[in-house]
Parts: structure tokens; sequence; C-alpha cells
């Protein structure tokens, strides 16, 4: 598929009009579902295309969908997650800020699946820029009749409101992103129950991440066959973003099927490793999943051949590192990342990040033990899996695989008591 | 109802019961410090992690609900592992000042440690070292000992139902606080202390005055209201060291109030009516107090004034005072009118969210005292129709003071006999003041305003020669040739639990631990 269907119109800064989306057959998906499908139908629709979660789970979209109570009183809710914050990760923004009313177009798509007629997108605090963009555009669109009350003829409402976080990392994580949603502290929550039985507002709620329901536009206009025709296998379909940075020649974000071939995209795609160097790790996904050896990548970049590769698809944030990237820096710099991030809720991760980061700063700076390596995969251990959310494991997934993959290097900064390239 | 396996054990229990619920309540140890059974669930310190079969992980045992056929394990390598880790984590930056911390003796740190912990520390690097912090009223935040279970933040949100203290700063940095611009000043302040697992709420009252493990506990009922609160007196060298709540989740669930929590020093600085005393005199002996009343008795009898005597009970003393006084005055000598000294109602009965009240009604047992004395009146109102020439009155509320017209009116009785603590307006304005036991000196049984009956124990020796006021009245009526004899407080309610249809059937020594609901 050489076609591009999300980064279509890069370099047309028009694109996010409402008149530039509609004069290329924008909303057209929207105005077909609400005057013609059932809710239902929609959801079946979107189960048959194969569209799995883009923000970094990969949870089947029509499932989750199907989750919500029917017969619930309640209020449904529909919120999208534009909390992109996951280090190496920037094709939300992109999305949000260019192709906003492909967004809302999908958030109307999904809030009709599941009976919601009110959505919040929850963007991240420090996206200024594209909560105007969005802000403007859903003015632009209510103005159409495209949202609102009595949609294009239909006796279907939906009111979008845009929220913006205060820049907190756990407010991507769903539950998190509900509290604070809710005007609280983004504390993670309790699962069961899920959002889909009880969400924002004590409500059945869906949190879709930006790039997934960007897709639904798509699934409407082509259908779920033909989507589901994209991608390497029926587990993973559709086109997909890829975010590269770090030393490749050519970084930024690029759009192909699901299930591009990493060392190609590195290679071909991005023109390799700047100034000639060897490659020497990636990480595929974001920096929360495990990191690949130079040696690991000729991998398809689908949910499940990275997983058996020892990694994670995520949000497919591809960091690159070169031969003269110091691996106990960059998890020094990464650790620093999740302690900062930390909620603090949950024992193990509140305490043993920090703790990671003074070992790390140790190992890197001076003061470096052997015991230190043992001691750094013990604490990763005792984090992973034992905390209320994803960002315990998040933080002790990438010490373990650093050490794990890249053992030598850090053996030689614990016998040297420092970094071998610092002086 | 779900049936269960842990540990080898099988176990049924209610639908909806926690893995957690199911093993404390069966005997088996799950560590935990977030949970505690009257707050919401926060699942956020990581102790109770338990091994399920067919489970990938730890599951949460304070927040997953029993299934039927589920397998649980609390004591594999894995779960062992889990709370070796969880402690190790706690304590990375915990300063271990067990030696100079009030909680030491009663700190689940430092028990679960011993218990499941690791005897030495991997932490090499510099702790987080935060300064401990005036919350303002009687609580101090050690905030290195915290160990963020947020219990304290819960309590005021989901028992109180008043939002004062909230999680301040993120992750590493997180730390319990205070709305800004507010002290920790709210009534149910204390019992943040007594939930707070470890060492960090620490309550300026009782800060380093006693090893707790040094403190007798005896059970006792809170005198400040007629909630009739459950409470533990933890005392040494006769002197009470604080008050605990004790549990009972028919008055006051887990709770107190501070009003209760520091009333015994109320009763510290009583100046104590320590031996008989006739008006503006020299003190008498007991015998000799005991005479005069006698000899004032039979002079009534003998004269045929005996219509002009009353007798009047008090809602601060036990049923067992109250008891013996009509036992002697009503029932024995026939004197016929009977009034009641309790307290006006101060304001409104306060009821938190959780329904725990703090009443309006600042006597302990005023049920109690009407219980037994029948139907009587208020004091005050029976003696302004003048009629009363002699009253024999229990006292027994610390720092009562009475009014100008309330002082006329005991000075225009011709004898007035008071039984009391301390020697205040009323013992000032008694012809004959006999002393009696104060508050933790006295065994016997309060009736809070539900009409609950509950037994308290003695916790200090009285001061030399104080006995408690049924024992006086028991002495005079064996002078006075009454057939009331009672040794103990037991032969008291024993006696009263054979007369009283309200108390028929109840013995003594098996009043339950929870008390008993009076029909």
């Amino acid at each position: 598929m050489s076609e591009k269907y999300f980064l279509h119109n890069i370099g047309k800064p028009e694109s996010k009009s409402l008149a530039f989306y509609l004069a290329n057959q924008g909303y057209s998906a929207w105005e077909k579902v609400v005057r013609q499908w059932q809710p239902a139908e929609v959801i079946e629709e979107v189960k048959k295309s194969g569209l799995r979660g883009r923000g970094g789970a990969g949870f089947p979209t029509g499932m989750k969908w199907s989750f919500v109570p029917r017969d619930s009183e309640k209020p449904k809710y529909l919120v999208c997650n534009a909390d992109e914050s996951e280090p190496g990760t920037f094709k939300d923004r992109y999305l949000v800020e260019h192709e906003p009313h492909m967004l809302l177009e999908g958030i109307a798509i999904a809030s009709y699946a599941i009976n919601a007629h009110s959505a919040y997108i929850y963007i991240r605090g420090e996206f200024a820029h594209g909560a105007q963009v969005l802000e403007e555009a859903i003015a632009e669109a209510e103005a159409k009749n495209l949202l609102g009350e009595k949609i294009l003829g239909s006796s279907y409402d939906l009111q979008v409101t845009v929220h913006r976080g205060a820049g907190a990392y756990i407010c991507g994580e769903e539950t998190g992103l509900l509290e604070s949603l809710e005007g609280k502290r983004g504390w993670p929550r309790l699962k069961p129950p899920f959002p889909a039985v009880v969400g924002a507002f004590k409500s059945p709620t869906v949190v879709n991440n930006v790039e997934t329901l960007a897709n639904l536009p798509l699934i409407f206009t082509r259908g779920a066959e033909w989507f589901a025709a994209i991608g390497p296998n029926p587990k993973n379909t559709g086109p997909k973003l890829y975010c590269v940075s770090g030393h490749v020649n050519r970084p930024g974000l690029y759009e192909f099927p699901m299930g591009k071939n990493l060392k190609e995209l590195i290679y071909e795609e991005c023109g390799g490793i700047r100034g000639g160097k060897k490659l020497k790790a990636v990480i595929p996904g974001g920096s929360s999943v495990p990191v690949l050896r130079a040696d690991q990548i000729d991998v398809s970049m689908d949910y499940e051949a990275l997983a058996e590769a020892g990694s994670m698809l995520g949000s497919a944030g591809v960091i690159v590192l070169d031969e003269d990237a110091c691996m106990v820096n960059a998890l020094y710099n990464l650790e620093r990342f999740y302690a900062h991030e930390s909620c603090g809720q949950c024992t193990p991760c509140r305490e043993g990040t920090t703790w990671m980061v003074k070992i790390l700063k140790r190992l890197e700076m001076g003061g470096g033990r052997p015991e230190d390596l043992p001691l750094l995969e013990d604490i990763a251990r005792h984090i992973n899996f034992r905390t209320i959310c994803p960002l315990g494991d998040a933080a002790a997934m990438p010490a373990a695989s650093f050490l794990k993959q890249f053992r030598d290097e850090f053996a030689a900064h614990a016998e040297l008591g420092r970094c071998p390239q610092r002086r | 109802m779900p049936t269960f396996k842990i540990d080898g054990k099988e176990i049924t229990v209610d639908a909806g019961t926690t893995i957690l619920k199911a093993a404390l309540a069966h005997g088996i140890e799950i560590p935990h410090y977030c949970y505690h059974p009257a707050l919401t669930i926060a699942g956020s310190c990581r102790m109770c992690l338990v091994e399920l079969e067919g489970s990938p992980k730890l599951v949460l045992s304070c927040a997953t609900e029993v299934k039927d056929g589920m397998v649980v394990h609390t004591r594999t390598e894995q779960v062992r592992d889990a709370r070796r880790s969880m402690l190790e984590f706690f304590l990375i930056n915990h300063p271990l000042d067990c030696p100079v911390c009030d909680k030491a003796g009663e700190c689940l740190l430092q028990d679960y440690t011993f218990k499941y912990g690791s005897s030495h520390s991997r932490m090499v690097e510099e702790k987080r070292v935060r300064p401990p912090k005036d919350l303002g009223g009687s609580i101090l935040l050690y905030r290195n000992r915290c160990v963020l279970c947020t219990r304290c933040v819960r309590f005021f949100e989901d028992v109180v139902g008043e939002p004062y203290l909230i999680v301040e700063n993120r992750g590493y940095h997180s730390d319990i606080s205070i709305f800004p611009g507010r002290g920790l000043t709210h009534k149910m302040s204390g019992n943040v202390v007594e939930i707070c697992p470890v060492g960090c709420l620490i309550d300026k009252d009782f800060l380093f005055n006693a090893r707790v493990w040094n403190l007798q506990r005896t059970r006792s009922i809170c005198p400040g209201c007629g909630s009739g609160c459950n409470i533990y007196l933890e005392h040494k060298e006769n002197k009470i060291y604080r008050i605990r709540s004790r549990e009972n989740q028919e008055v006051n669930r887990e709770w107190i109030c501070d009003d209760g929590r520091y009333i015994y020093h109320a009763f510290e600085d009583l100046d104590r009516l320590t031996a008989p005393r006739a008006e503006k005199e020299a003190p008498l002996t007991q015998a000799a107090a005991l005479q005069a009343i006698a000899g004032h008795i039979s002079r009534l009898q003998q004269e045929g004034r005996l219509n002009e005597a009353a007798l009047c009970g008090s809602a601060w003393a036990t049923v067992e005072d109250n008891y013996m006084l009509r036992r002697l005055f009503a029932d024995g000598l026939g004197i016929r009118t009977v009034l009641l000294n309790a307290p006006a109602p101060e304001g409104e009965d306060v009821v938190y969210k959780s329904g725990f009240t703090v009443r309006a009604d600042k006597s302990p047992n005023r049920r109690g005292a009407e219980l037994v004395l029948g139907s009587s009146r208020e004091l005050w109102q029976g003696l302004r129709e003048g009629k009363i020439r002699t009253l024999f009155l229990l006292g027994g509320g610390a720092g009562l003071h009475l009014t100008g017209e309330q002082k006329e009116l005991l000075d225009g009785l011709e004898l007035l006999v008071v039984w009391d603590v301390a020697a205040g307006d009323l013992v000032r304005s008694a012809d004959l003041a006999l002393p009696m036991t104060s508050f933790a000196e006295e065994e016997g049984t309060f009736v809070n305003v539900q009409g609950r009956l509950q037994r308290m124990h003695a916790a200090l020796q009285p001061p030399a020669g104080i006995k408690p006021a049924w024992r006086s009245l028991a002495d005079l009526a064996a002078l006075l040739q009454q057939p009331v004899t009672a040794v103990t407080a037991a032969d008291i309610f024993n006696d009263l639990a054979g007369r009283l249809p309200a108390c028929a059937g109840l013995s003594y020594f098996k009043l339950a631990e929870v008390g008993v609901q009076l029909s």
C-alpha cells in the first residue's frame, strides 16, 4: 500500500479546515453511519476490520466497544485519549494538529456505536496548539450540523468537549485519565470494574486512542474487508503510523501498513544510521518496551512478531541508538522519566523507580559496583506486574531488557565504577 | 455462597467477600497496610498480593472477590518474595528510628518486617529525608515514616465526610498534607493516629510519654456523652497515658471523638474530695459521716417528716450507684420523691457520614439512671417547688458549675448530703459531703442513649479512703439496719437484674463485651 491515508495531506496547512476535509469526501462515512447504520452493525463492522487499539496495548477495538452494557440506564461516554506522552511517540499530535476532522469523524462513529451523546477529548496539556485546532474544528463541525443536536437530520445528538490535561504521563493511562477528567488527582483505578462498565462519572465509558479513532472513517468508507486486507495477517490490519527518532538519517513520522519490517524502516525509509555508524539498539514501541539488539531487527512490526522477538509494538515509537550510545546512560535517562512520572500510588513504582535512578546514576557517573547489576534486576522484577497500572511495568521492562541485552556494557561500568566514555 | 480453597483450607463465604476478608476471618494472616475494613479499597500498598491459580500475576487479595472454585496460596515462594520486596521498598527511605518512635510495638511495618522482611538493607543511596510536620491540632506528621497507605486521607472522606487531608506532590515526593490554611483540629482527628499503620501520624498528647508495651489496657466506656463509645484505657503506675477506641460495631464501630480521647485529662487535676466533710468544718471520718446521716434520718422518721426528704440520682454515676441510692432511700426507707441530676443537652447531636455520632447529651448514663430510679423528675425543677427540705444527692459530674439560682435552692435546704468526686460547687453547698470514686476508678455499667447496657472495668486505684458511692451507701444501709447488702458491683447488678424487668435474665459476669441492648 503506497497510498497514504493519515499522511496524505502532509505539507498542506489547510488540511485542518472543514472545507478541505469535506472537499476530500470527509464526513461521508459519518453521514452514512448516522443515517443508515444501527449501532450494533457499526460494532460488528469494526470487529470485522480487525482494528486493534493504537495506544499501545493493541486490544481489539470492536470488542472493547461491545463490553459497554446496552441496557444500562446511565449515560455512556466516549473518551478520546490524546494524552500522547510516551517518549519516542509523536503520531497522535500530528493527527490532532493536521487532521482534526478525521479524528472528529472517528469520534462521532465510535460514540454512535456505543450510544454515547457526550465525547471528551482528553488532550495532553502541552498540546496547546492541538487543543485550539480541535476547538475550532468542533465549532466548524457543529456549525454544519456534523456534530451537535439532531445530526444531519437524524435523531442522534453528540457533544464533543476538549479537556486539557495538566502535564502528567500517568493521565495517559486510561483510568488515570478518567480520574483527571473528573477533576481528581490522576491516580489510576483498580480494575475491575473496567471503564466499559464503570468509567467516567461512574458510567460506561470507552477510552480510545487518537490513531485508533482516526482509522474509523477509512473503515466505513472503504469497508471492513478492504481494511482487513491491509497488513501481514488478520490479527494485524490497517494502516499504521511509525514514529522514528534517534540516530537515523531521516527521523520522523512514517505511514505504512501494519507489519512494516523494522530493518527496512530504519535502513531504507529512514536512510540508515547517521554518519555511517553501526546500529547498536532499537526500542521499537515507545520507551516502555524491551530493547532489541541490532541483530534482532529483521522483524515485522506487528503485535505478534515483535512479541516473539521479545519486545512489543506498543505505540510504534521507534527509538534508534547507534554504536556510540551508552546503554547505561540511555537507561538512566529513561528511568529518570519514569521516576518523574510515577504517580506515587503503588509502593513498588513509587520507591523502586527512584531507587533504580540512584543506582544508574552511580553506575554512569561514578560509584558503580558489580552487585548493582543483580540489584537492578531484582528491583525491576519486584516492580513488574505488581502495580495497579502498567507504568510500573513500563519502568521495569526497559531496565530488565537493557541489562539482559547489554550485560557486558553494564558490567564494564560496574567494573570501572563509571562510564568508560566519561573522563 | 462461593467456596474456595486457601492454603489447602476449604472456605465458604458470602458472595462479594474479598480474599483478604475471608482469609482474616479464618485466621490466615495476609499482611496489609492500605486495607482497612471501614474504608474504601485503595489497593495501593501492594502488601496483600497472593497467588491465584490460573492468574499470570499475583492478585490483590483486598480487591479480589472470592469466586467459586478459586484456589489461592498465601505462603508460596512467589508470595513471600513479593512481601519481602514490598517491605524492602517501604524501608529503603525509612529512618529506622524505632527506638524513638511512639508507634514501636504496635507498628505494622515493624511487625511485618519481623515476620516477612529481610534482615539487611541493600540500599546504599542517600535516603529521602523530610522533616516532621505539625498538622495543627494534636497531630504530628513524621513524613519519613509514611507508607502512603492513604488510610488517613480516606478516613476523612469515608468516615467523617469532610475531606481534610490530601496527598501532595507526585511519585517519590508524594506526601500526606493538609489543605492550605487549615489545621488538623477536627473533632475526629485523633482517629487517624490509631489507623495509621506506621509511626507517621503521632499524637502530641502521647509523644515520648510511654512505650506502648509497658501500658496496661482496660476496657471501659467513654463518659464524655451519651453515645457510650467503647474505649481502652491505657495506663501504667496508676496513671492513664492515652485512650484508644475499642471496636463495637453496634455503637462506635472503631472510632472515638477527640472529646473522648482526651477526656482523662479532665479528671487528672481535679480538686478531689478525699474524705467526708461537713460544711466549713474539718474532715470527718467515714464512720462519723455515716453516723451523722443516720442520725438525721432517725430524726426525720421520729418527727414524721420523711416526706420532706428526696433522693437524687446522677446521669454521671453508674447504674450500680444509682440503683443503690434507690434501694436504700426509696425502697428501704420509703422516701417517695425521686429526682435526677443530669445536664441539659448542649446544642445538637453531631452525626458524621459513617453514622458516628457525638451526642448533645454530655452525660454517659442518663438512660441507666432513669432505668433504675424508676420515674424521676429533674433535680432543679423538683427543688423549685420548695417542698423538699432534705436531699440525698449523687454527683459525679466533674467540673459541674452551679448557677446563682441553683446555689440558692441548695442553700435553702435543711440538709444536703452529697456524694461527689471533686470538691466543686455541689460539695461547697453540701452540709455533708462524702467522696466517691472517679472515672476509671470504678467498675460498673452505663446505659447509652440507644438503650445499650455496657460494662466498664476499673483501671486505676482511687486515692486512699475513697470508695465507690454504692459502697458507702451499703455501709449506711447496714447502719440503718436496712436489708440492702452488696460486696461488689456485680452483687448490685445481679440484684437489679432480678427486680427490673428490662434487665431480667442478665448476669453481670455474662454481659457480652459489646454490651446488651435493653428492650
